[in-house]
Parts: C-alpha cells; sequence; structure tokens
C-alpha cells in the first residue's frame, strides 16, 4: 500500500519515468535538486511525516526502496 | 510572512546553514513549509567562503540571500499559509520559482500571490529544454558537417583560452538578451578555472579574435548551457549559434554527463525554434523569475 502510494508520488513528480528496479537513481542524473525537493515536499504532505533536513541525503532517495525505508523508519515516529 | 524589516545575518559555515533549516523545520514541521531552495553543499560552502551568503529570518520563515554582485538571490523555506513581507534592499532581489509547467503547485501559487503584495514583478518566465545522450551520433554528425562548413568560411569552434576573458564579458556585456540576472556572480579565479575545465567554448576567425561564445556547467549527471552569444556581424549566415550549441552539447556528453539542458524564454519563439532545430526538446520544467527593484 505504501509501495504504492510513493509510487504515484514519484510518477507526479517525474512523469513518464519508470522508478521500479532503477539503481542511483541522484548520481545517475534520474532525480536531480529539484526533483528531491519536490518529492520532499510531497511524501511529508501525503505521508504526514517530516523529513529532516539532515535525511536530504544521496543515499536515501537513491532507489524506490531506499526512499520507503525512509519513509518508513519516519511514518513510526 | 511578518518582519520584512529584518535584518540579514552572514551565514558564516555549512554548520550554520544546515542549522537554520533545522530550526525552522522543527519550528515550523517541515510539511508546512515550502521551499525553492535547490542548494547543494558545495554551492553553500562556495557561498560561505566568498561571504556572500546571508539569512534573513522571521517568525513563520527564513529567507537565504545570495549576494551575485548586481543582485541578490532570495532562496526561502517559507509558510505558505502565511502571508509574506519582504521589504526592498539595497539591490534588487530575485527569486526564482521552479515548477513543472501547467502543474503549478497551490502552495507556490499563495506564495506568488504574496510576493506580488510585496511589489515582485514577474520578470521571465523561462521553459527548459533537454536531449538525451542517445542523440550523441546525430549530434556528431551535425557538427561535422556544420563545422566544416563554418571553417571554410574561416572560423573554427575550440574551448576558451584564458585570454579570451575579457572579451567573452565583453561580448556578454554587449549582448542586450542578457539582463543583470542571466550570470550568477563569478570571481576571476572562477572564470579561470571554468576555462581550464573547458566550460566555455568560442569560434574565433582566422586571427583568433573571438566571434561567439557559450558557458556550459557540467552538473552530476546533465550539462546546462548559458550565455550563448554572437557578436551582431555574426548572427545571420554563418550557423555560428547551431555550431557552439552542438559543441556545447558533445563538451557535456565528454563529461560523462546524460542529458544537455538549456533555458528559453517562454515568449521567444525564435530560440525556442532555434533550440529545437538543434536537436533540443521541452521538458515540461519551468522557472518564474520574480524580482522585487531595490530600494
Amino acid at each position: 500500500m505504501m509501495r504504492e502510494k510513493l509510487l504515484a508520488i514519484l510518477a507526479d513528480v517525474k512523469p513518464g519515468f519508470e522508478f521500479e528496479g532503477k539503481s542511483s537513481l541522484v548520481d545517475n542524473g534520474d532525480l536531480d535538486s529539484f526533483d528531491i525537493i519536490s518529492l520532499v515536499t510531497e511524501l511529508n504532505e501525503k505521508f504526514d511525516i517530516n523529513i529532516p533536513v539532515g535525511k536530504i541525503i544521496t543515499e536515501n532517495f537513491d532507489s524506490v526502496d531506499e526512499i520507503l525505508k525512509l519513509v518508513e523508519s519516519l511514518a513510526g515516529e | 510572512m511578518h518582519g520584512g524589516t529584518a535584518r540579514m545575518e552572514k551565514v558564516c559555515s555549512l554548520e550554520e546553514y544546515y542549522a537554520l533549516i533545522r530550526d525552522i523545520n522543527e519550528k515550523l514541521g517541515a510539511k508546512n513549509l515550502f521551499t525553492n531552495c535547490y542548494l547543494q553543499e558545495g554551492t553553500v560552502e562556495r557561498y560561505v567562503n566568498l561571504k556572500r551568503l546571508y539569512v534573513k529570518e522571521f517568525d513563520v520563515g527564513l529567507l537565504f540571500v545570495s549576494d551575485e554582485e548586481s543582485y541578490y538571490k532570495g532562496h526561502y523555506y517559507w509558510d505558505p499559509k502565511s502571508p509574506v513581507s519582504v521589504s526592498p534592499m539595497e539591490k534588487p532581489l530575485l527569486i526564482r520559482n521552479v515548477y513543472q509547467e501547467g502543474r503549478k503547485k497551490e502552495q507556490l501559487c499563495l506564495i506568488e500571490g504574496y510576493l506580488k503584495e510585496c511589489g515582485f514583478e514577474l520578470s521571465d518566465s523561462t521553459l527548459q529544454m533537454g536531449i538525451g545522450i542517445s542523440e550523441k551520433g546525430k549530434i556528431e554528425e551535425k557538427l561535422d558537417v556544420r563545422g566544416q562548413a563554418l571553417k571554410e568560411k574561416g572560423f573554427v569552434l575550440r574551448y576558451a583560452q584564458k585570454e579570451q576573458l575579457s572579451e567573452i564579458l565583453a561580448l556578454r556585456e554587449a549582448t542586450p538578451q542578457f539582463t543583470c540576472f542571466t550570470f550568477p556572480h563569478t570571481t576571476e579565479e572562477e572564470f579561470y578555472a571554468e576555462i581550464e575545465d573547458r566550460k566555455h567554448l568560442c569560434i574565433v576567425d582566422k586571427e583568433g579574435r573571438l566571434c561567439a561564445a557559450t558557458y556550459v556547467d557540467f552538473l552530476k549527471s546533465y550539462g546546462e548551457g548559458n550565455g550563448l552569444c554572437v557578436k551582431p556581424e555574426y548572427r545571420r549566415g554563418y550557423g555560428m549559434g547551431t555550431v557552439l550549441s552542438y559543441g556545447a552539447i558533445l563538451a557535456s556528453f565528454k563529461k560523462g554527463c546524460r542529458t544537455y539542458y538549456a533555458w528559453v524564454i517562454k515568449t521567444d519563439a525564435v530560440s525556442r525554434k532555434f533550440h529545437e532545430s538543434v536537436g533540443l526538446r521541452l521538458t515540461g520544467r519551468a522557472e518564474d523569475d520574480w524580482v522585487l527593484q531595490k530600494d
């Protein structure tokens, strides 16, 4: 459920891009700084979380799994 | 946001920059804040080292201001539910908002409303155009043909040399399409480093005189072109802009970038057509430049 919601958010941030199965999203330029900021705004809003600035690092946004891990860790707080 | 007269304080370290964001996040809740702030760590460090980064703190947000010499650039973390009140400063203040064309967020619309109320005016709307590395072969072929044609007329495309810096700056200065917001502040040392990194391309005549120039920044995974300018006498019939664009695209791919981007003024159909002819396509990303004139 959470994964589907995340995929829908990602599709909204970057329409037409297939995120599933991709890694190194930031290093490969599939997500740039504007995408990440947009994504953070959406994640905060849609999952009712507060992603702290210290968590906005490449490793947390490099794949759907990593983003999901970040959201799950904060959703429980 | 109230308190437009709040004093600007210098940001003295990267740690302080992050602490300020952390504090405002904690105070207001990250989900209540909207930002146009895309400053990377290296960029913040550069501004800090140059002593050109300031912050204005308010009850309901904060505004980082980078001093770009001829103007200030604002990077905000604001609560869009609270009205903004920013007063004119001693230099024009530019606030650049990036969004997906046709899908502007409600928070951004609210902030734009506050900006208008403060006296900001929409100075420019630009659209991003891009081309991917899959087009590399085609661009190489095109550059072969167009570059040869230019060579036959006595001109060559090459990376700029350090001694051409003053000529490049003079050409930029004489290009009416460039406003004071076109280029960020760059020190002489940085210019020379950019030239060494082959970020400046130019076309010169037989005597080595500069006829046209462009700049391309190589970011992590993409190249971004800016400041393409051609001397008035070479603007028609030579194809210098096209050759320079091909050169900038290929220079980006050579540096490992997978995409090359350029920005065109939304209402400038000629520029858009030109970029399309080079092979760039609209990406859907747009930027609005809001300017508050100086005090």
